[in-house]
Formats: C-alpha cells, structure tokens, sequence
C-alpha cells in the first residue's frame, strides 16, 4: 500500500508551541508529530490493552494530581482523603514533601513559557518550591521511575530544566543560584534529581531539534517499538491491537492534556 | 479601568492584544491577567498573541462558565457538603449527558399528558427544559421565577400554563436526582459558583489575590453572570480593559446581556471609543449606511458606491441558485487568485442538503471547503450509523437486530471495495431480508454470487465478521467507548476496511466514542458489573439524536486556508473579517424569525424583562427586526470587498420567497434608483 500524502511545507498551526510532550513525539516519531499536532488528526485507536486498566491509571494519575493541587491551594488533606483510594501516595508524598523541604514558596501546576527562536516552548511544573536560592520543580510519577539514564534522555528534563532556567528568576524577580529538576514517584518513594548545568548545552540541542522539526520529511520511526503503543498504526500499517502494557506508558507524561471539557452551548 | 467601544473591525482586539503585551512586557505575572470571553472562539486571538511571546504562559483566556467548572474542581472539597452534595468527586456533565439524565423525568411527564399542549419533539423539549436552567443559574432567578415569568408574558391559551408548571416540576426533580448522584450540569455549576465558590472567604480571596488584571472583550456577548463577576472583582484589581462592540449583541438567545455590559463604563475612568473601520471598502461602508437607513426608514441620499458592496442575481429555484454560488466561488477562487480562507458561505441555517450540495460541488472543483454547525448530531454521518449498527448486531440484550438495510449501509462503509450494490446483495444473502440472528458466512455463498461479490471484499467480510462474533462474548465485560474503539483500531482502520486512512471519518469515530465514554462515566464514574445494558441505552439515545452533537473543527482546522460554510451566528461568533461573503437564500424568512420554542423564552427570561408582562405579537416583530439589523450590520463590518446574495424565487420546499432580508435589499436598491 502507498502512503499518506505528506506536505512537509504545511508548517506548524497557528498558535503552536512547543512542550515537552510534543518534542518528545517528534523524537519517537516525526510521522505522529505530523500526525498529532501539525494535522491535529483524531485517530481513535487505543493506546494499550488492557483498555480498562489503562484508563484506571490514568485516572488515578489525574485524581492524585488534583489533590496535589488542592493541597498546595491550602485545602488540608484530610478534607480530600475520603475522596481518593490513593491513600499510600499521598502518604509518600507528603514523605517526598518533608524530605524535599521546608520550602520558602511553592506554587502548583504553574506553567512558564520561553521564547527558542522564533518558538514558543512551554514547561507546566507539578510544584514549583523555592528553598533559598534555589528553585526546585518537582514532577509527581505514580509509577515507577524509569532509569536515571532513560530519564535524563528525556525531553522533559532537557525542556523543564531549560524553560526553568530561563524564566524562574525573570517571575520570582530575584537572582538565583541553583535550578533543579526533582522526579518523585509516589508508587515507589524513589527520586531522581537533575540540576541545571551549562555544559549540557540545552539552548543548542534545543534549537537543533526544533530546526530538524522544520526541516523534517516526517518519515515514520525505523524503531518500531514506538508503535506498539501508538493509536496511529493502523494510519502507518504497522500493527491491529496495541501490544504495550498500560504500565509501559508514561502515564504522567499525558494525563495533564487537556481535552476540550467546556460545557456550555456555542454558536 | 478602561473602557473601549466600537463596531466590529476598528481594531478593539488588536489594542487589547497591545495591552496584555504591555502588561506582560512590564512583569506583571501571567497569573495575574485574566482575559474573559464569552465564547472559546472569542479568545482565540488572545491565544495566539500569547503564543507569540515569552513568559506568557499560565495567562487565563476564559469563559464564565469555565472559571466556575475550574473553581469547583478546585475547590470541591471546601463547598461540596455546605452545598448539600456529597464530597466525593463530583461528575460535571456535558450537554449531552445532561440531557440524557433530564430524559428520565421529561418522558415522565409526557406520560402523564401535561406536555401535550405543545406539540415538540422529545429531543427538543429536553432542549428547552435544560436552557430554561441555564437562563435560570445565570440570570440568578429561582426555578419558581422563570415559571412565574414565562406564565406572565404567555397570552395565548391557558392550558401552556400547565406546561409550564409542569417544567417546574420536572426540573425540581431533575435537580434532586443531581444532587443525590453528585451530577453537575451547566446550571448547577453556575448556581453552586455564585452561591458558594464567590462567597467562601478562603476562595475569595485566592480569586482576588490570583487575578489582579481583567481584560474582558465582547462584554455585549455575556451572560449577567459575567458582568457580576466583573463587579465582584472589580475592587481588588489593579487594571482592567473592558471591550464593547457597537450594536452586536448576538448572543441574546444563551443570555446575553449587551445593554448592562454597557453600563459597566461608569466604573472605568477612561472612555475611549474607535470609530474607523479597518477591514470595510467604502462601499460597504456605504452599505452599512444604507441598510441603517432602511431599518429607520430614513429617506436619505445614498452613495453611487453603494451597489459596487454587493451583487445578487435572481434564480427562479433552489438549486439553480446553489449552482450560481459554486460558480461564483470557483470565479474567484481559479480566476481570481483569492484565497478560499477569504470566502464565507452563510446560511440562516445550515441544512444538510445545502450542506453536502455546495461541499461536494466545491470538493470536486478542487476547491478546499469546511463547515461547522454546532448543533449537528452525529447519528447524521454515514460512518457513525455504521459503527452503532454493528454495535447493535453485538450486543444480546438488543431487543431487536438493526435493519437490513443499515446492516448494508454499515458494511459498505466498513469493508473497502464494497459498493452500494454489492454490499446489499451480501447482506440479503448472509443476514437475509427478514434478519437472522448471525451473520453468515461468506464461504457458505454459491461461488457464482461469491464472484459476483468478489473474493477479495468477502475475505474482508470474514475477517470482520469473525472479529464481531469473537466480541459478542465480551460486551458484558467492556464498556461501549472500548468496543468502538477497539472496532476501529482493530478493524475498521486497517487496510481493507472503509476507514483506513479516511481522516474525516476518524475525526467522526473519535468524537462518538469520546460521546460514549462521556455518557457511561456519567452514569457509572466507578464501572459496573454488566455493560450491556449502558450498550444499548448510549446506542438508543445516539439514533434518537439525543446525544452526541459532532463538533468536526478544531480551531487550528478552522484556520486552514479553506471556504468557510457556516450558519450566520457561528461565522459571527468567529469574528474573523473576510473578503467575500455569500448570503444564502437571501430570501428565506428563517433570516428575519425567531425560531419556535413553546418552554422558553429569550427576552422574558432575561433580568430587565418586567414580571407579568405579556410579550405580544408586535414584541415578537420588534424584537425579529432588531435581530436581523445586527446581523446585517454585523456581517457587513466583517467584509472587506463583496457581498454576493443567492436570491431564489422558490425555496428549497417550493414556496415563493419574500422574507425580511431580501425586503431590506429591496429597499435599499429603490433608494439608490430615487
């Protein structure tokens, strides 16, 4: 069978930016990128099998995130724990917090946003806390943490700790030393922490990245693992049902996407 | 504190867009900035402009109603029980599920005949029943008062008041049942943020300390919900710019409120107004004039300019005037080097047969168009029938298998290859006319109809056949959204299969399914032990129309270079000026009426309507005349060269034309004569 027709010359949609959740597409795949976010394409597959287990996890993600938040916003916890079944992550997360801290300041789910180029690349922070001189954004996993080298492979430490050290002192209107980037699995306890360091020259493979984006031909990835969990393989014919495990996603990467939730009635 | 007024396309929203560039260049924090619209589509141009510029992130481009659904996410667990709901999650409904959870106690109520004095469909009762709850919450009535309202204006006979007591009832209990399954509609939303999220002090104050600067455009478009929130928050903001548009105030019908949004300048310090259109030629300028003219029935000398806004040509019928319409388009398009993105199709409504008869024509010209009508059901689109039969055939608690004729239908969209006529010969052969309760297999054919059908497309036949028996053993296990999805990406998408590499049809998929898990996580939050049942409810209520509007355009699709087909008010509601506009069946009278809602009213149920005041006949002409010089005005300030009018002597059903819009042309052209 042929292919899709591919218009490498559509450019990104108006209103576009950059996260980490989309460069990390593009990585795994130019062709989902093309797919997702240039086509903005619905492609209702599902992801993994079982659907069911898959979408409790998400739900629990979604559920522990939004206690996370109501917590932060000065709602006590023993409001919220009749609400959630969840009762061993808040139990690490306030261990994570008491480890982690005491904090000067600390915001939750707050976005910044950064100009690379002409781009726009945008970072939401789980938590943002301020301990000295220091600014910590710490990202909540409720699985298990993947290794430190998968994780500092990951677009998300190279975007949140770019995006983190560009702006954090630009919005707290103070100079700051040190910036950190703080993985914290509620499931596990474990914790991984990656500070910002010049010689990882993230401003250069940033803007590397984007100018491939802009130069790519979106050719499906030769490292077909990327599709056993991708709702487009049947668009790229590369697979029927989804053979990744729901524990095999990374859940807290996706859960925050918003989809469209709006009720009211519109013109 | 400042207010800007003018009419459309003097640049309100460029300089409000200036203004937010200007705060956020001056370090003011993004959280800090709250920019209020009365409609997604309105707050687009903000999200662009933030997109273009660093540090901005987290500014908050918002509806009213999306504040108050984010508060309570946010806040549940301080309000749910002062509110007398329990503080468990809370499940915010959609319009769809609202109005499948309403049914329940409409159909009661058809039931005991106490609706049957207005002769509506069932679908649009639980319409009207759910809009008189939003007009209710966000004009701050009582459920008592919108009935005491509704019966005061109503003159006719006095059985409507029953019906309107009967509403009263119906909502009350519709109200009870939310409350004991910690269900929240739109209404209650607006009802439990006014009444409870704006008077906890600890909410207060987050929501006063968080947005310190107010951008509000379009004010003429929102609710009064809205305009008390602006005053709620006034006192405690730093800065605000509040935005004004001349003579709109479209959104009347979902409670728009333009002449007290304009009372909100007498809290601003400054008043600045914009006069100078950007975006019109001067004949339509003129234009705009003249037809201000002949809705005041002001004899006044009209510029020569005035006919170079717009050409119409008359057609004797319906289809011969679609026909000028493509060619027109195509005109422009091939000859004239415009691009299709500066061409908008409007319609009073937009039906599907004008739909698909202009969209195909353009379509298969070369010409790139979209559409988008909000209220369209997605039981309308061939793919999503097909999906529901098969669903149907699955499912064992169905009480009856679907047609044969949709068995067909769904086949031929399914199964690559399968043309209409011989995916009705398969379908006699393997379900039979009078329906079996499986479907056959191909292999059991006569060779000489196996041939006929073609050995390739029964191979495709098998394969989903065998998929759908195989999954006939699971539908108590799996809810409904797991099947289609599964279906789709299993099958269905995979090469031999209808959808393989249809884009459109996948959007469609996606959105009934995205529909069918909105309704079972409505009705089940936690699951249930039997899905089967919640199969054949969701499938039931999709065919009925009742759920699942398809909202097919993202913005970013809306903005690809493309004809736009649109009714009026949702082009308006785009707020996207373009070159050429098309008016369609200019002399329909659906441009100039209000359309018949016996339950609910747009003017009585608004704030500065009397009590006990009966609207009258001359109300109702009043009110369609003023609707449709805005309109009017309101499409013309959104033009910048040409208006053409599809005028057709007969209408789509036959009738000779004559309605109000063609009546103000024909004003206009003997001015220009005199």
């Amino acid at each position: 069978m042929g292919d899709i027709k591919i218009d490498p010359h559509m450019g990104l949609p108006a209103g576009f930016h950059f996260s980490q959740s989309n460069l990390q597409d593009f990585v795994d795949c130019p062709r989902r990128f093309y797919l997702r976010h240039i086509l903005n394409q619905q492609w209702p597959a599902p992801t993994t099998e079982p659907q069911r287990e898959f979408e409790q996890a998400m739900q629990n993600g979604e559920r522990f995130h939004r206690v996370v938040e109501r917590h932060q916003l000065g709602i006590p916890l023993s409001l919220m724990s009749a609400l959630s079944p969840l009762d061993g992550w808040l139990t690490r997360y306030e261990q994570h917090l008491a480890t982690l801290g005491p904090f000067d300041q600390v915001w939750a789910e707050i976005a910044f946003s950064s100009l690379i180029g002409n781009h726009t690349l945008v970072a939401k922070f789980d938590l943002l806390a301020l301990k000295g001189n220091t600014i910590i954004a710490i990202d909540w996993k409720t699985g298990k943490l993947p290794q430190r080298p998968t994780l500092q492979r990951r677009l998300q430490t190279l975007v949140y700790l770019y995006v983190l050290h560009q702006e954090a002192s630009r919005y707290l209107g103070k100079p700051l030393d040190t910036y950190t980037l703080t993985y914290a699995s509620v499931a596990t306890g474990e914790i991984q922490t990656f500070d910002y360091s010049p010689s990882e020259g993230y401003t250069g493979r940033l803007t590397t990245l984007l100018n491939n984006i802009q130069h790519s031909a979106f050719q499906k990835t030769d490292d077909q693992r990327h599709c056993r969990f991708c709702a487009y393989r049947s668009l790229c014919e590369r697979g029927t049902t989804p053979t990744a495990l729901p524990d095999e996603y990374d859940i807290d990467g996706d859960w925050a996407i918003p989809r469209d939730t709006e009720n009211e009635v519109e013109f | 504190m400042r207010f800007l007024e003018g009419p459309a396309g003097t640049g309100k929203t460029t300089t409000a867009i200036t203004h937010l560039s200007h705060l956020l260049m001056n370090g003011e924090r993004p959280q800090s900035i709250l920019v209020l619209v009365p409609q997604r589509t309105l707050g687009r141009p903000y999200q662009l402009a933030l997109n273009q510029q660093p540090n901005a992130a987290g500014v908050d481009v918002v509806t009213i109603g999306g504040l108050a659904r984010r508060s309570l996410e946010r806040f549940w667990p301080l309000i749910a029980e002062q509110a007398g709901y329990p503080r468990s999650e809370p499940t915010f409904l959609t319009i769809e599920t609202a109005q499948y959870h309403m049914a329940q106690f409409i159909d009661t109520a058809i039931q005991t005949g106490r609706f049957d004095s207005v002769s509506v469909p069932r679908a649009r009762l639980i319409a009207q029943t759910l809009d008189n709850l939003s007009k209710a919450a966000i004009n701050n009535f009582s459920l008592a008062e919108v009935t005491e309202r509704l019966t005061g204006a109503w003159s006719g006979h006095s059985s409507r008041h029953m019906v309107y007591e009967t509403w009263q009832t119906t909502v009350e209990q519709f109200r009870a049942y939310c409350q004991e399954h910690n269900l929240l509609d739109f209404s209650i939303q607006i009802e439990l943020f006014t009444q409870h999220i704006l008077n906890d002090p600890q909410i207060a104050a987050h929501l006063r300390d968080t947005y310190q600067h107010l951008i509000a455009d379009n004010i003429e478009e929102n609710n009064p919900i809205a305009l008390d929130f602006i005053h709620w928050l006034w006192p405690s903001l730093d800065s605000a710019l509040l935005i004004y548009d001349s003579d709109a105030g479209y959104r009347i019908f979902l409670g728009a409120e333009p002449e007290a949004a304009y009372s909100l300048q007498t809290l601003c310090d400054e008043h600045e107004a914009l006069t100078t259109s950007r975006v019109q030629s001067p004949a339509l300028q003129n234009l705009e004039q003249a037809i201000t003219n002949a809705f005041t029935n002001e004899p006044q000398a009209q510029s020569s300019l005035v006919q170079e806004a717009f050409t119409f040509t008359f057609h004797s019928f319906y289809p011969q005037m679609l026909d000028w319409v493509c060619e027109q388009v195509i005109d422009l398009v091939e000859r004239q080097n415009v691009e299709p993105r500066e061409i908008v199709l409007i319609a009073p409504f937009l039906n599907d047969s004008l739909r698909f008869s202009i969209m195909n024509t353009l379509e298969n010209a070369g010409i790139p168009i979209i559409s988008h009508r909000p209220s369209r059901a997605i039981r309308e689109e061939p793919i999503a029938r097909a999906l529901l039969t098969l669903m149907q055939w699955v499912n064992p608690v169905e009480p009856s298998l679907p047609p044969a004729a949709d068995m067909a239908n769904a086949l031929e969209q399914l199964i690559d290859g399968l043309d209409p006529i011989r995916a009705r010969i398969l379908t006699e052969i393997v379900y039979g006319s009078a329906g079996r309760r499986e479907l056959g297999s191909f292999d059991d054919i006569n060779p000489k109809m196996q041939s006929r059908i073609t050995y390739i497309c029964g191979e495709r036949y098998e394969q989903l056949r065998q998929w759908l028996i195989d999954m006939r053993t699971t539908v108590s296990e799996i809810p409904p959204d797991h099947f289609l999805r599964s279906l789709f990406g299993d099958i269905a998408s995979q090469v031999g299969f209808g959808l393989h590499r249809q884009m459109d049809s996948g959007t469609v998929a996606a959105q009934l399914i995205d529909s069918a898990f909105d309704f079972r996580t409505s009705l089940y939050p936690e699951g249930t032990d039997d899905w089967a049942p919640v199969w054949r409810d969701y499938r039931e209520l999709v065919s009925e129309g009742l759920l699942a509007a398809f909202h097919p355009l993202s913005w970013q699709k809306e903005e690809t270079n493309a004809v736009f087909i649109a009714p009026a008010y949702t082009y308006l509601m785009r707020n996207r000026p373009v070159e050429y506009q098309f008016w369609l069946d200019v002399g329909s009278q659906a441009w100039g009426e209000r359309l018949e809602q016996p339950l609910t009213h747009p003017y009585v149920l608004r704030r500065d309507y009397p009590l006990h005041r009966v609207w009258t006949d001359e109300d109702e002409q009043q009110s369609n005349w003023a609707t449709l010089y805005k309109l009017m005005v309101g499409l013309v300030r959104r033009c910048r060269k040409q208006i053409y009018l599809a005028i057709a002597d007969l209408g789509e059903q036959g009738f000779e034309q004559r309605g109000p819009l063609l009546h103000v042309f024909q004003q206009i052209l003997q001015q220009d004569e005199a």
